[in-house]
């Protein structure tokens, strides 16, 4: 095995029992290129299906693997039922169609789909791998890029291929290293300190536990004992060492505690997780919810924060004071002792049983009350649509009706913690009642003094606190795990855009870009772009047309390298992007995209945000270039304004010129303006376009829009149209073309023409 | 008062759907001749015998049905089937065994008489009640099981999903 892991494995990684099947069919097997697995035959029913092939042909074969249970390692059972080989030559192209939970490879042979077999759509991945493979096959192309893909290296646990280059096994739940220890691993760099905090914490609990003993058997059977026969000085002399040595076990124990720093280990490892985010591309962000980030930063963080925090601690305060205790009343008498243990395993069962309870009536509550919650948010946040719709009322019986849900829940948690609680409560008083009578009767035998009962029964509640802690701490200790199985799992994330291994350094750029048959896709088998292919040229502007949703923004994204693509390449000055640094890359291009985002911060710093250290006279010019002066100058705090979150509301427009006048004052080569003016009347952008124009010198512009008249300074035109570019060209040759540009053109030259007589009627 | 919005439904008779020689769905309509054709569902839950749209494989649509069946039955027989295959669900029959190990869970399920294993994350994400109790549970591989009405199961079952419902 270890020889195959070298180079490609033996046949394309099938298993060995599935190949000696296919061999015995005649199938020469170590001439496979590459293999997939299936789950379903070409009629939707669950079944094993192999596939594969090799220059000759595609095979597929469907059977059945069945898992015998023995006692050690489960074994697998394979059957072959039937295998179809179709000649290489015959297969146009093989590709996946996706339906809701499944999918459908087909061949294209003749021009004519042909269904081959049906598959859960979480395969899809793999399978298009397969299709790319054979495809490159069939057009002569370099295989390698969806062969090495393939190789991905495998869960140390479960021999699963890992899904992604996030190294996290998704049978196994776990990275290469156990949540645990990798938990504990961030108190790396605090060794001593640790040791020390812990020594202190034991030490000082230790003083707490035996603090009963010396204030109250010492004191009552030893020094204020009646009985006591030694002369009174003697008495008064021993009274003072007591009390001087209480007070000196108390003055320890609070300088312990305040020696105690646990905060700023339990402060990195929210610092950790931070950095790990900012390292993660877009791509990351764009699958998961924003929410859920915020939800792992915030609230995942705090539960590991806490429990580092509070929980640790607290669970070494409560082991030392509960054997302390323990060990404390089998000191004092241990048949009081003995006879209090051999009550618990009677009330054991008792306990866990109402915990299971509790623990179900309390999850009920919780989830009514977060989508209480989130109704709730969810009404704020929409309340303009809701004004604009007068659907007061109606949100009003929604809540009523969600929050009368959880009204419920709460009472029936209530009503159980109102029979639990009173009835725990009498058991323990029941118990010391027991230690009372029990106790008393060993007093009055001379047993037992009467310090010596005072201290038990004072050992006794102090047992309560770390019981009940102990009780709660296995749940807090599975939640933290939780927590930090997913936290793992942001600060695992590889970021699917990489540093380059070898990053090329340019002294300078000039500007010019270039698609070279580029590809991309953000799922399997959904293109979005097309094999584009076009240059833009130093110091040019290039103008992208096209519908909405045709994949203008998307190769604006793979310009700046926010995505990367497998299959073609973006050329900067003819360097792959993929090869430059990241920095130097995004340094050199400013995107101006259709969402902006305003930090909250003052209006100049958000302009300043590419270039913190420009002086406010650059940030003005900035602002005056993209026509946001103005508008700037007329709010009271003007440049101080405060934007974002609670700031200043402005209106898309104003965002818009905001967000110019950053990437104006980053001064980069390539400027990629996404739809940057549509939200501005023509004159305004007419003015930021004039200010651009004079920016421009030696600078390369790409300007995304759909309104033509934003793009009439473009250099060329690239109409884009279902992720294709089907025309590339100055504007006046795309006219003279006469296609989709042209029609686009008449319908808006139309458009202006009416708006045109509107105003003409008005003027007269 | 009357919004002067209307939808416009093919008629009955104008459209024939058949099956080509690969098996996969055809559709004459006014005259000419869509080799392969694919069906949607605009309300998949709610209403899934009406309101489908017919498209071409550019994903252009063709034209709308109102309702299934006011079509013959050899035809409803044909569109039925080939809704069937688009809008595939695994039913969840049954739910053997939840098992949670280090933030991920393991669900042991039935799907008709197949036995399956699926691991899930996020519970709150990818465990999700819909509405009418319409439970859809996504995998860590992005395949999805639906289980129509989670409290038709049986109560045992249902106590072993009850803790992870939200």
């Amino acid at each position: 095995m270890k020889k195959a892991k070298a180079g490609k494995p033996p046949g394309a990684g099938l298993p060995a029992e599935v190949l000696a099947l296919l061999g015995a069919q005649g199938l020469d097997v170590d001439g496979l290129i590459l293999s997939a697995v299936g789950d379903m035959d070409n009629e939707g029913n669950y079944c094993a299906a192999w596939m594969a092939f090799d220059r000759q042909g595609f095979y597929l074969a469907f059977g059945e693997v069945s898992r015998k249970k023995r006692k050690r390692a489960p074994a697998l059972e394979y059957r072959l039922d039937t295998l179809q080989s179709i000649p290489a030559q015959e297969i146009d192209e093989l590709k996946l169609e996706r339906y809701v939970t499944t999918g459908r490879l087909i061949a294209v042979q003749g021009g004519d789909d042909v269904p081959l077999a049906r598959f859960s759509i979480g395969l899809c991945g793999k399978l298009q791998q397969l299709c790319d493979c054979f495809n490159a096959m069939r057009q002569e192309r370099d295989m390698t890029p969806f062969l090495k893909a393939g190789q991905g290296s495998v869960c140390p646990k479960c021999g699963d291929a890992y899904p992604d280059d996030k190294k996290i096994c998704p049978r196994c739940g776990k990275s290469s290293g156990s949540t645990v220890r990798r938990l504990f691993s961030f108190f790396g760099g605090y060794g001593w300190q640790i040791a020390v905090t812990l020594l202190f914490l034991f030490l000082a609990t230790g003083f707490d536990v035996l603090l009963p003993k010396l204030t109250t058997q010492t004191l009552f059977d030893r020094v204020l004992y009646t009985g006591n026969m030694e002369p009174v000085a003697q008495r008064i002399a021993s009274l003072g060492w007591l009390v001087l040595a209480i007070l000196g076990v108390r003055a320890l124990d609070v300088a312990l505690k305040m020696a105690t720093d646990w905060v700023q280990v339990a402060l990195d490892i929210k610092r950790k997780i931070f950095a790990a985010m900012q390292k993660l591309s877009v791509e990351f962000y764009a699958s998961k919810q924003t929410g859920q980030l915020m939800e792992r930063v915030s609230k995942d963080t705090t539960n590991i924060y806490w429990f580092f925090m509070d929980g640790l601690p607290y669970i070494i305060v409560c082991l030392v004071q509960l054997l302390g205790a323990i060990g404390m009343m089998f000191s004092i008498s241990w048949r009081l002792s003995l006879l209090l243990l051999g009550v618990v395993p009677i009330l054991l069962p008792f306990v866990l049983l109402s915990d299971k309870l509790f623990r179900r009536l309390h999850h009920k509550a919780w989830a009514k009350s977060a989508r209480l919650t989130s109704m709730v948010s969810d009404n704020i946040n929409g309340q303009r649509v809701i004004k604009a719709f007068s659907q007061e009322k109606a949100e009003l019986s929604r809540f009523q009706e969600m929050s009368g849900g959880l009204r419920e829940a709460e009472l029936r948690l209530f009503r159980y913690e109102g029979t639990m609680f009173p009835m725990l409560t009498g058991v323990i008083a029941m118990l010391s009642a027991g230690v009372l009578i029990l106790g008393g009767l060993q007093v009055l035998d001379g047993q037992l003094k009467i310090g010596g009962l005072l201290s038990f029964v004072i050992y006794l509640n102090m047992m309560r606190t770390p019981l009940d802690f102990l009780g709660s701490v296995f749940d807090w200790w599975a939640e933290a795990k939780d927590s930090a199985q997913r936290v793992f799992e942001v600060v695992d994330a590889q970021p699917d855009v990489r540093e380059p291994e070898h990053p090329l350094l340019p002294e300078e750029f000039r500007g010019r870009v270039e698609l070279r048959e580029l590809e991309f896709e953000y799922e399997p088998a959904r293109p979005v772009i097309k094999k584009v292919s076009l240059v833009a040229e130093a110091g040019q502007m290039l103008g992208i047309v096209g519908k909405t949703g045709a994949g203008k923004t998307t190769i604006a994204s793979l310009i700046s390298r926010l995505y990367d693509s497998k299959v073609g390449a973006v050329l900067i000055d003819g360097i792959d992007v993929k090869d430059l640094p990241q920095s130097l890359l995004r340094k050199q291009i400013g995107l101006v995209s259709q969402d902006i985002y305003l930090f909250t911060a003052s209006i100049a710093d958000n302009i300043r945000y590419a270039k913190p250290d420009a002086t406010q006279a650059e940030v003005m010019a900035a602002a005056k270039a993209a026509a946001a002066h103005e508008f700037i100058l007329r709010l009271p705090d003007a440049y101080e304004t405060r934007v974002g979150n609670g700031g200043q509301a402005l209106s898309g427009g104003e965002r818009q010129r905001v967000s110019i006048a950053r990437a104006i004052l980053q001064n980069p080569k390539i400027l990629i303006l996404d739809e940057a003016t549509a939200a501005m009347d023509t004159a305004t952008e007419r003015s930021i376009q004039e200010s651009l124009g004079k920016l421009k010198a030696g600078r390369t512009t790409i300007a995304i829009a759909h309104r033509l008249s934003t793009l009439r300074d473009a250099d060329r035109l690239a109409v884009i149209e279902g992720g294709e570019l089907t025309e590339f060209g100055t504007f006046k040759e795309l006219l003279r073309e006469r296609g989709a540009f042209y029609s686009l053109y008449q319908v808006q030259q139309q458009a202006l023409a009416t708006m045109g007589s509107i105003d003409d009627e008005r003027g007269d | 008062m009357e919004s002067g919005l209307r939808m416009e439904f093919v008629p009955v008779g104008a459209c024939r759907f058949y099956r080509n020689a690969r098996g996969f769905l055809g559709l004459e309509l006014d005259g000419r001749d869509y080799r392969r054709v694919s069906l949607r569902r605009a309300l998949p839950f709610t209403a899934p015998e009406r309101y489908i749209c017919v498209a071409d494989m550019e994903d252009k649509e063709i034209a709308v049905i109102e309702s299934i069946e006011a079509f013959d039955e050899s035809q409803q027989a044909l569109l039925r089937e080939e809704l069937g295959i688009r809008y595939f669900y695994p039913v969840v029959t049954a739910v053997k065994s939840v098992k949670e190990k280090m933030g991920s869970y393991y669900l042991q399920i039935s799907v008709g008489a197949h036995e399956m294993n699926i691991a899930v994350k996020d519970i709150s994400k990818n465990i999700r009640q819909m509405e009418a109790n319409r439970l859809i549970v996504t995998d860590v591989d992005g395949n999805r099981y639906l289980i129509p009405d989670v409290y038709a199961i049986s109560k045992k079952n249902l106590r072993m999903l009850e803790p992870y419902l939200y």
